[in-house]
């Protein structure tokens, strides 16, 4: 099974313009979208999108960015709270399809199943834009294995498909 | 590349791979829904959710696009498939030959979905639904009025509502007031009058926003369109309404889309 | 906008079915400040003007009455019962 994802054009632009702007130490900004499960499973509705304040982030020398455990446990806190599922984003500034580095394989889906134990009735993910196209991997309600993303529509008075 | 397209090239580059990879809905395959469709299976659509349960009436066929008079009996559903088909022989359909409350899984991988519905309580459940899915909804309809002696008034409408713009209750087309009074006449309205060439000029009309809304080639897409047909005049124009409509949705936040959350006590 | 569901819930003497699933949305809906959802239409004291009838939320069908009910920052056990109050 492949995921669809669909997006709001207010949401993805949201996004996009919090996840260029310069961070004091940390090399690139991540965010999180909050997500909805739909009446289909492969399909999934991002329903808004939460900053990662600046004083969120640590200083790690291993990695370009990372993010500390206030900015997990107010993720985790949306999703008991609001209901949302959660995925983790962040952006390559090129056109193309991005793809994901070793520490990405590594450490997203350990969150990604944090998430998960609070609430695996919702889906959660992980995800990377580019300035053209996107790559995902998602955690969808029973399933056990991470999910790939079929397609991402990006809806306002248009749909654009990345 | 195939010849057939080749004067819908000035859609843009892309276009036609769009065309071909985009799911669009059909609810409703009477009057405004066949047009859609015949419209929809020439310009190259390849991915349908139709929905009718309904069989054709000979009282149809002054206006069912596709219709013979050996249909009169067949199923709306079967007089669509097979004009997409003799089009598009490849084409993926859903065909549903139910309400499309009762098998909604097919409508929800629609990219676009036309609502040629009969009541504004459908429109309503139609327009949620996409709401829900963030699914552009584009709701066509036509009505005639005679009031005493004087002559019948033709009028319709297309309205393309967009996930978190303005909606078909910001807009002022459907209405508390206009639900009640809907759901008090229930049953008591009986057949209303139909013709065929205004339902054309609203099919056209709502497929071209379909087609700008998935290519962008006019690159002026708006994000909330009510156009008002006048069928006495021929007039199609902007509505009034429109520009007293809100910029974002003040029914559907898009906090609400996807599935409702539901408690059990 | 969030539901609550109460299944088999017992409805007031008289009405047929004496009980069901019913979903009660406490937020505006529909036009109306709160609205209660009957998994079908029921026969109560009076006729009612049933003007949402096979409603999809969640992966159901509802129907509901119009029945407007008034007051402000009502708690969830008022705005049940004022919309049951109908059925009285």
């Amino acid at each position: 099974m492949k995921l669809t994802l669909r997006i709001p054009w207010v949401v993805l632009s949201e996004a996009r313009q919090d996840l260029v702007r310069p961070h004091p130490f940390a090399y690139e900004r991540v965010g999180f979208f909050r997500c909805r499960p739909t009446g289909r499973p492969d399909l999934v509705v991002v329903t808004g999108y939460d900053v990662v304040p600046d004083d969120h982030y640590v200083r790690d020398t291993m990695a370009a960015t990372c993010i500390g455990g206030d900015a997990i446990r107010s993720a985790l806190q949306r999703v008991l709270t609001h209901k949302v599922g959660q995925i983790h984003v962040h952006q390559h500034e090129h056109r193309g399809r991005p793809g994901p580095s070793s520490t990405d394989l590594e450490d997203q889906p350990r969150l990604v199943k944090s998430f998960r134990n609070v609430d695996s009735e919702l889906p959660h993910g992980f995800m990377i834009l580019s300035e053209t196209h996107a790559w995902g991997s998602f955690s969808l309600p029973g399933l056990r294995r991470l999910v790939g993303l079929n397609s991402i529509s990006v809806v306002s008075g248009r749909v654009e498909f990345l | 590349m195939s010849t057939k397209y080749q004067r819908q090239l000035f859609l843009g580059e892309t276009s036609q791979s769009i065309i071909e990879w985009a799911v669009i809905g059909v609810v409703g395959l009477g009057g405004g829904g066949s047009h859609i469709v015949q419209q929809t299976a020439h310009i190259g659509f390849q991915n349908y959710a139709l929905y009718d349960p309904q069989t054709a009436e000979d009282t149809n066929l002054n206006r069912l696009v596709g219709a013979t008079i050996r249909d009169v009996g067949r199923e709306k559903l079967k007089i669509s498939k097979r004009l997409i088909r003799g089009l598009q022989p490849k084409a993926k359909i859903s065909a549903n030959r139910v309400r499309w409350q009762e098998a909604p899984e097919p409508l929800m991988v629609c990219d676009l979905i036309f609502g040629c519905a009969d009541s504004f309580q459908d429109r309503d459940e139609l327009e949620t639904f996409c709401r829900r899915h963030l699914i552009i909804y584009i709701d066509i309809g036509m009505d005639i009025h005679q009031v005493d002696d004087e002559p019948p008034r033709m009028a319709g409408q297309v309205i393309l509502s967009a996930p978190g713009h303005a909606c078909m209750k910001c807009l002022g087309f459907i209405s508390p007031e206009k639900l009640a009074m809907e759901a008090q006449k229930y049953g008591v309205a009986g057949p209303r009058p139909q013709v065929i060439w205004p339902n054309g000029i609203l099919a056209s009309s709502a497929v071209g926003l379909a087609v700008d809304a998935l290519t962008g080639w006019t690159r002026k897409m708006r994000a909330s369109i009510y156009l008002s047909y006048d069928g006495n005049t021929g007039f199609v124009s902007e509505h009034v309404l429109l520009q007293y409509a809100p910029k974002v949705c003040q029914h559907y936040p898009l906090a609400d889309a996807g599935s409702p959350q539901i408690r059990t006590l | 906008m969030q539901y609550l569901l109460i299944q088999t819930l017992v409805l007031p003497k008289g009405c047929e079915p004496p009980q069901l699933d019913v979903l009660l949305c406490p937020t505006a809906r529909d036009g109306y400040p709160s609205r209660l959802f009957f998994a079908q239409q029921v026969k109560g004291p009076r006729p009612f003007s049933w003007n949402a009838n096979g409603v999809r939320i969640g992966e159901r069908h509802w129907h509901a009455f119009s029945w407007r009910i008034g007051g402000s920052n009502l708690r969830l056990a008022q705005i049940l019962t004022s919309h049951l109050s109908a059925l009285q």
